[in-house]
């Protein structure tokens, strides 16, 4: 079963030349593909590791900024819709509201948490996943996987521009394509930093004029 | 709509919605949108037609910029029972739009000039009121922390430990001693200068129509007229991320520069000068938006350098709007 919806083409006379066309439309895409996507957009854009969260297991991902701890975490959200995600903001060291019982704790920068509350998290059998940028092994009764997030490469960032440009098409044809060359330049720049060289790509994509190889 | 049906299945509902939402460098913003019923029964393997229209809505008019744009779609959804519900989406263009802004953000409200010149008055005293109330509260732990030291005859090395233990008591009492100067100068500046204040004539002005900006001086002393000038600017801010980890990405789409005072006048004590100057929106840019994490916004920053005085500035926020369709 298929559903599709096409306006019919505009009637009231000659729109103004040049002024406006369908977004990104030059390009087969439907918008910027390294735009801001929602959370649940996010998640399921995500080239994460995706192994799951049996119950009980504590989990970290560690890594500096941009690059991927959110991601990683929000995948998992994605795949426990009942999961409880929370983002520690500056200042912020805990929380007040009780946390369901049975359902994941996805906790983001975990490293702000105060540790005497992040020991008593660790401890409570609960199902935990930590977003942090340093390693909090330390704070668990019991081993916990740590999982370092980086080192992005040409390799494994080749994917997630892929998936990006897939999810930005407006139809069937060609798209601009990122080369791995391009990738190269870009990894070089950016080293393992992915929000930063997505950053760089964003820009790109807003000058590019016609579908083809995507020069950086 | 076109509906293809392989098998027979029943609909709940099917149903359209149009509505617009920002996409590009900032978290996505989405408008209510308005939803239409077309059919909810049983469907037989076959293609069904399903023509509907909606009214187009007057704003937001589609904006297609560098950080933040505006679009519409319309999405279909077919509710079907224990399946995944088969959906559909398309874009469409509103040119436009019969209403001067369009706003959904509660900081984004269009501002008059007296507002901020309300404001901007206000703001010495605040800094002076405030910065003597966290200087003096910051004072007082202190010289608790330190009198027993002194008054014991601590040596010195005690007296600026037990100072440190005050930590940041004493960075904060040093920022209200530097909001009460600064406040302070402020006003002896405006017992100088006087308090300029800018208008601007419309206060909604169109896109390809003009705008008269005019600052009026009235000095309390004689002052001599260094320069003066006003921008007149149009600028994306599109907001990324959250709380610290927000990020505003900022990208200007045209300013332009007016200078209404070259220098050497001497503006008498009392007397009241007005500065003017017009010019034009240009046609072509957009007009004013604001949702919760995108913004497109004009404003008008003037600049009036004063010999012997540091440069008074304002920003005053322009409304653009589209010229109002009458039909």
């Amino acid at each position: 079963m298929s559903l599709s919806a096409t306006p019919e083409p505009h009637k009231g006379g000659a729109l103004p030349p040049g002024v406006l066309r369908l977004a990104f439309s030059h390009l087969n895409m439907r918008f910027n593909p390294f735009g801001e996507p929602s959370p649940r957009e996010r998640a399921d854009l995500a080239s994460v590791e995706t192994s799951d969260l049996p119950a009980g297991e504590i989990v970290q991902f560690v890594g500096d900024s941009g690059r991927g701890k959110t991601t990683h975490l929000l995948a998992l959200a994605a795949r426990h819709p009942a999961a409880v995600y929370l983002k520690l903001e500056e200042g912020q060291d805990g929380w007040t509201a009780a946390l369901p019982e049975g359902v994941p704790f996805l906790l983001d920068e975990a490293q702000r948490a105060r540790p005497e509350r992040l020991r008593a998290l660790l401890r409570s059998g609960r199902t935990v996943a930590l977003g942090t940028h340093a390693d909090l092994s330390a704070l668990a009764p019991r081993a916990i996987r740590t999982v370092r997030v980086g080192g992005w490469g040409v390799s494994s960032i080749g994917p997630i521009v892929a998936r990006r440009i897939e999810w930005a098409r407006r139809g069937p044809g060609p798209v601009p394509m990122v080369s791995d060359t391009a990738l190269a330049v870009l990894v070089s720049r950016h080293g393992d930093d992915l929000r930063s060289l997505l950053g760089e790509l964003y820009d790109v994509f807003q000058t590019l004029t016609e579908v083809g190889p995507v020069t950086v | 709509m076109t509906v293809r049906v392989d098998t027979g299945v029943q609909c709940r509902r099917l149903s359209a919605v149009l509505s617009w939402r920002t996409h590009g460098k900032g978290n996505r913003d989405e408008g209510p949108g308005e939803s239409l019923g077309l059919f909810d029964g049983d469907w037989n393997p076959g293609e069904y037609h399903y023509p509907f229209r909606f009214m187009a809505p007057t704003m937001p008019a589609t904006y297609h910029g560098h950080f933040v744009n505006v679009d519409h779609y319309v999405a279909v959804r077919a509710d079907i029972p224990w399946a995944t519900d088969p959906k559909a989406e398309t874009d469409l263009l509103i040119v436009g739009g019969d209403r001067a802004d369009f706003t959904t953000s509660k900081t984004g409200k269009a501002i008059s000039p007296a507002d901020v010149h309300k404001a901007t008055r206000a703001i010495p005293n605040v800094a002076i009121g405030c910065g003597a109330l966290v200087a003096l509260v910051c004072l007082v732990v202190m010289v608790v922390a330190v009198g027993a030291d002194v008054l014991a005859g601590g040596r010195v090395t005690e007296i600026l430990l037990a100072l440190v233990s005050t930590l940041p008591a004493p960075l904060f009492f040093l920022g209200g001693l530097a909001a009460m100067v600064w406040g302070a100068f402020r006003k002896m500046r405006a017992a100088h200068l006087g308090e300029p204040e800018m208008s601007l004539e419309p206060l909604q002005p169109t896109v390809g129509g003009p705008v008269t900006v005019t600052v009026a001086l009235n000095p309390r002393k004689d002052l001599v007229l260094e320069e003066a000038w006003f921008d007149l600017v149009c600028k994306e801010t599109a907001t990324s991320g959250s709380g610290t980890n927000q990020t505003h990405h900022h990208h200007e789409l045209h300013r332009e520069r007016r200078r209404f005072e070259a220098g050497g006048t001497t503006i008498p004590a009392g007397q009241t000068t007005h500065r003017r100057d017009r010019l034009a929106i240009p046609a072509g840019l957009p007009v004013s938006f604001a949702s919760e994490h995108n913004r497109v916004a004009w404003f008008v920053e003037a600049q009036v350098k004063v010999q012997g005085w540091p440069a008074w500035s304002i920003t005053v926020p322009v409304t653009v709007g589209t010229v109002t369709a009458r039909r």
